[in-house]
C-alpha cells in the first residue's frame, strides 16, 4: 500500500523531474528538515505564487521568442489562476476542502524535467519549464466537539506510512475481533476519513503536439488537480478559474500595440467552438490551397464574443451521443443557410473547446474602404491554429488519428477518438466570469474508488507561440483564393484570412459560414 | 510525609511518549563538516506498577515491555579541500522492546513531583535493520556503497513530572527529562516530548484512539459490548478514550461495533486492534 512519496510520483511535475526538491509545511515538530525549494532558473514562463495564498497563481507571463509574426517579447498569459475550494462528500456528510496553507503540506519547485515518450500512461511527452506542485492533506478530525465534524492537516506520520491510502480495488480489511479479559486493555485505532489533494502548476516549453497534424507550436500549461481518498467519496464538485487581463499587451511586427496601424483590438475577447465530426472532415486536407479551412467545414457550433454568465454543459456522461443539435451552414452557390444535424460522440456536450484572445483587424487601408460594421472588420476572431496571444482549452476534439488528441475511456487518458479528454464519470461545465476569465467547473456523483487518483483539468491549456512557416504559407495560400474580390492588402493580411474562414461577402454584409449559436435563422 | 498515596498497593498506567530529535552542527570544528540527526519515536505501553514504598510512596515493575514505532536518520558529511565523505543510515522500526524496569518514586509536598525512570541499559531495546550509506565525490568521479546493518534501538530516562493529588493523568510535555530519552541525543535543547501518563486505580477495558503517532484519544465515542453475561451494553469513552467496565474475574467482554450515530466518530472506520496485557495483575 502507497505513503505519501510513493502516491506523488504519479505527478507530473514528479514524473518529468523526480528529484524536484521541494520544502515542508505544516510539519510535526521533528520532523526531518527538507531541502528548500528551488525558485528555478529563468524560462520561458514565468508566475507569482504566495504559499500565504497557496490556490492562487498570479501575473503568468510568457517570454514568446521572435517570429515572422510578432517581435520577441512578454505578453501576459493570466492575470491569475484560482483553484477554489473543493466540494467532497462522505456519508452524506458535505465537505469542503479549502486549499490554505493550513492544509499545504509540500511545496515543490522545478524549471527543468522531461517525460520521455512512453513513460508514462497519464502524461503527454514534455520538457518543463518553470513548475511547481503543490500539496494538501485533509482529514476528519475525530476529537472535534461532539456532533460536529471539522478538518484538520493529516499528520506527517500517517502520510509516510505504507498504508497511508489503500490500493486501488482492495478489498476492506477484515473487521479484528476484539475481545478482552479482565487483565487486559483493548486498544482500537478509529481511522478518519483523508483527501489527499495536489495542485500541480506545469509549464512546459513548447511543442507541435496539441493540434492536428502537428502544424502550430503551443506550449502547455497545466494547472490541474489530482484528488485520493482512503474512502469512497460520493461526490465531488471542483472549480478552477482562468483569467486572463482584459488587455492584450501583444505588440505586432513594427509597430507600437493599440495605435491605429495596429493588426489587433487589444481587448480580450472569448469564444467557444465545436468541432464537426464529420469523418469527410480531415484536418490533414486543412493545409492544402484547394480546402482553407472555412469555419462551416471544420466546425460544427460556435459562439464568439462570450458576455459574463454564459455557461454551458460541456460534457457529461448522462450525454447520450448520436444525432444531436442542428447546425446552419452558408451555402454560397445557392445563397442561403442549409440545416444539418450533427452526429455527436457519448459524453460530447455543447462545445470542445474555449479560446481567450484579442481580436484581430483588417489592414486600415482595407476598413478605410470598407466602413461598414456589418462587416465586423475590425473585430476578427482567429480560428483555427490561432498564434496570436491565445490561451487554449480543449476538453475534445473531433475524432483524429493522433492519441494525444484521444479522449478518456474507464481506464485513462488518450484512449479513444473524439471522446471528451475528462474522466467519464465527470460532468463539466465551463462559465465565463467576464469576457476574459472562464470557470472551469466539474462534477461527480460516481462513488470515487478509494486509493485511486481523480484528475481535475488534466487536459491542461495551452499557449499559442509559433506554426511551421511552410504550413501558414500553405493556410494562406488556400484563403487567398477566396479573398480574391477584396482589395490586393487584404490578400496578404492575416487578419483577412481568418475573416474570410469566417464569413462569406456578399454584396457588403459580412454572411457567417457557420451561424452562430443562437443566432436566428436568416 | 503521610500521603494517601502509601496506601495505594498497585498503580495501573497507560503510557503514550512521543519524543522527537533533530540536530544539525558542526560536530568537527576544525573541519568542513556537518553531523545530522534526526529521530521521530512514538512508545507506548500499558503496565502495572505495584507498591514497595519506602520512605517515599515508590511503585516498580521489572517487566515492562513499550512499544515503539519511530525512524531514524544520521547523517555526517565532511569537505576536505576536493573531496567530500558523505556517510549515513536511516532506519524505519516498530516493535516491542525487550522488557525493562519502570520507577515511580512520589515525592508528597508542596511541589507533589514524582519521577518515573526507565534506566537507560536494563532493557527496552529493539532489533532493527538501518540502511546505510556512504558516499566519496572527488574531482574524478563519486563513489556510492550502499547496506543494511543489524543495529539496535534503545530508549531510557529519568523524568521529573508532576502527579495529581489521586490517581488521575500527567501530561508528560510538562516533564522535565533528565537524559534525554534515546541514546546519542542531548538533553539540553534536544528532545520534545509529548504524552501522557494515566495512572488509574483499574485499567480500562477499551481504549479509542486515532491511528496517528500520537494516538491521541477518541472521547465521547459510544460502543456496543458483549459482556460475559450475554447481554451487549452500550459505553462511552471518557475525555481520556477510555471505556471502564467493572468486570469480574472471569469472563471475555467483545467490543462488536463503535456506533456511528453520532459526529465526529461517525465518519471513521475501525483500524488497528491491539491488547495490553497486564500479566502480573492479580
Amino acid at each position: 500500500m502507497p505513503n505519501l512519496e510513493t502516491l506523488l510520483k504519479d505527478t507530473l511535475l514528479l514524473t518529468a523531474a523526480p528529484d524536484a526538491p521541494w520544502k515542508s509545511y505544516g510539519a510535526s515538530p521533528g520532523a526531518m528538515e527538507a531541502a528548500a525549494a528551488d525558485p528555478g532558473t529563468p524560462g520561458r514562463w514565468n508566475w507569482s505564487h504566495d504559499v500565504r495564498k497557496p490556490g492562487r497563481v498570479s501575473g503568468v507571463t510568457y517570454h514568446l521568442p521572435r517570429t515572422p509574426w510578432y517581435v520577441e517579447q512578454t505578453p501576459t498569459v493570466l492575470e491569475e489562476l484560482l483553484w477554489h475550494p473543493i466540494e467532497v462528500g462522505y456519508r452524506g456528510l458535505p465537505l469542503t476542502l479549502e486549499l490554505t496553507k493550513k492544509f499545504l503540506v509540500r511545496k515543490y519547485e522545478t524549471s527543468s524535467g522531461t517525460v520521455a515518450k512512453g513513460q508514462s500512461a497519464y502524461w503527454l511527452p514534455a520538457e518543463l519549464d518553470r513548475s511547481m506542485l503543490l500539496v494538501f492533506g485533509f482529514q476528519l478530525n475525530l476529537r472535534a466537539k461532539s456532533k460536529t465534524f471539522s478538518l484538520e492537516p493529516i499528520p506527517l506520520d500517517v502520510m509516510e506510512r505504507d498504508d497511508f491510502m489503500p490500493r486501488p480495488g482492495a478489498k476492506p480489511p477484515k473487521a479484528p475481533v476484539m475481545k478482552v479479559t479482565r487483565t487486559e486493555t483493548g486498544t482500537l485505532q478509529l481511522v478518519p476519513l483523508r483527501v489527499l489533494v495536489c495542485a500541480e502548476f506545469v509549464c512546459c516549453q513548447d511543442r507541435n503536439d496539441y493540434v492536428p497534424g502537428a502544424q502550430a507550436r503551443t506550449s502547455r500549461l497545466r494547472p490541474h488537480l489530482m484528488l485520493m481518498s482512503n474512502r469512497p467519496l460520493e461526490k465531488l464538485a471542483a472549480k478552477i478559474s482562468v483569467r486572463r487581463p482584459s488587455m492584450s499587451t501583444m505588440a505586432h511586427e513594427g509597430g507600437p500595440p493599440a495605435d491605429d496601424q495596429d493588426g489587433m483590438s487589444h481587448g480580450m475577447a472569448a469564444g467557444m467552438w465545436s468541432d464537426s465530426n464529420s469523418s469527410e472532415v480531415a484536418w490533414e486536407k486543412l493545409f492544402t490551397a484547394s480546402i482553407p479551412p472555412v469555419w462551416s467545414s471544420i466546425f460544427s457550433r460556435v459562439k464568439t464574443n462570450l458576455p459574463a454568465g454564459a455557461g454551458y454543459l460541456m460534457a457529461s456522461p448522462d450525454a447520450p451521443g448520436g444525432p444531436g443539435f442542428l447546425s446552419h451552414r452558408w451555402n454560397d452557390v445557392a445563397g442561403r443557410y442549409e440545416q444539418h444535424q450533427e452526429e455527436l460522440m457519448p459524453r460530447q456536450g455543447y462545445f470542445d473547446n474555449i479560446h481567450v484572445a484579442p481580436p484581430m483587424r483588417a489592414p486600415k487601408s482595407v476598413r478605410d474602404v470598407y466602413p461598414n460594421a456589418e462587416l465586423h472588420l475590425d473585430d476578427i476572431t482567429m480560428a483555427p491554429f490561432c498564434i496570436h496571444d491565445c490561451l487554449h482549452l480543449h476538453w475534445r476534439w473531433l475524432p483524429a488519428k493522433e492519441k494525444y488528441l484521444h479522449g478518456w475511456d474507464e481506464k485513462g487518458p488518450y484512449a479513444v477518438p473524439g471522446a471528451p479528454h475528462i474522466p467519464v464519470h465527470q460532468h463539466l461545465r465551463v462559465e465565463m466570469e467576464s469576457p476574459h476569465a472562464y470557470a472551469y467547473c466539474v462534477r461527480s456523483d460516481q462513488v470515487l474508488e478509494p486509493g485511486r487518483w481523480e484528475y481535475i483539468l488534466h487536459e491542461g491549456l495551452a499557449y499559442g507561440t509559433n506554426a511551421g512557416h511552410e504550413a501558414m504559407a500553405r493556410l494562406l495560400m488556400g484563403g487567398r483564393a477566396l479573398l480574391a474580390p477584396w482589395p490586393s492588402e487584404a490578400q496578404a493580411s492575416w487578419a483577412m484570412f481568418y475573416w474570410v474562414l469566417r464569413y462569406s461577402r456578399t454584396r457588403d454584409l459580412a454572411v457567417a459560414r457557420l451561424l452562430e449559436d443562437g443566432a436566428p435563422v436568416p | 510525609m503521610p500521603s494517601p498515596w502509601f496506601d495505594v498497593p498497585f498503580l495501573f498506567c497507560r503510557l503514550r511518549i512521543v519524543a522527537s530529535y533533530t540536530v544539525r552542527k558542526n560536530t568537527m570544528p576544525s573541519y568542513d563538516s556537518l553531523t545530522t540527526r534526526d529521530v521521530e519515536v512514538a512508545v507506548s505501553g500499558a503496565f502495572r506498577l505495584q507498591a514497595a514504598h519506602g520512605l517515599q510512596p515508590y511503585f516498580r515493575n521489572e517487566q515492562v515491555s513499550l512499544r515503539v514505532r519511530g525512524r531514524t536518520r544520521g547523517e555526517f558529511v565532511l569537505i576536505e579541500r576536493d573531496t567530500k565523505v558523505t556517510k549515513g543510515a536511516t532506519a524505519k522500526f516498530a516493535g516491542t522492546t525487550t522488557a525493562g524496569l519502570v520507577t515511580l518514586t512520589l515525592h508528597p509536598d508542596d511541589k507533589n513531583e514524582a519521577q518515573m525512570e526507565l534506566p537507560s541499559g536494563q532493557g527496552f531495546t529493539l532489533p532493527i535493520k538501518s540502511h546505510v550509506w556512504e558516499t566519496l565525490s572527488y574531482p574524478g568521479g563519486t563513489r556510492t556503497t550502499r547496506g543494511t546493518v543489524d543495529d539496535e534501538f534503545s530508549i531510557g530516562d529519568f523524568l521529573t513530572l508532576t502527579f495529581p493529588e489521586k490517581p488521575g493523568e500527567v501530561r508528560l510535555d510538562k516533564a522535565k527529562a533528565l537524559t534525554g530519552f534515546f541514546p546519542e541525543c542531548e538533553t539540553e535543547g534536544g528532545v520534545r516530548l509529548t504524552g501522557l501518563l494515566r495512572l488509574t486505580a483499574d485499567i480500562p477495558a477499551f481504549h479509542l484512539a486515532d491511528d496517528t503517532l500520537d494516538a491521541n484519544p477518541i472521547p465521547h465515542c459510544r460502543v456496543r459490548v458483549l459482556c460475559p453475561d450475554g447481554v451487549e451494553r452500550e459505553y462511552e469513552s471518557d475525555d481520556a478514550g477510555d471505556i471502564f467496565i467493572p468486570r469480574a474475574d472471569k469472563g471475555v467482554y467483545t467490543l462488536v461495533e463503535v456506533l456511528h450515530d453520532r459526529a465526529p466518530q461517525s465518519a471513521a472506520v475501525p483500524g488497528a486492534w491491539s491488547v495490553d496485557v497486564i500479566p502480573d495483575m492479580a
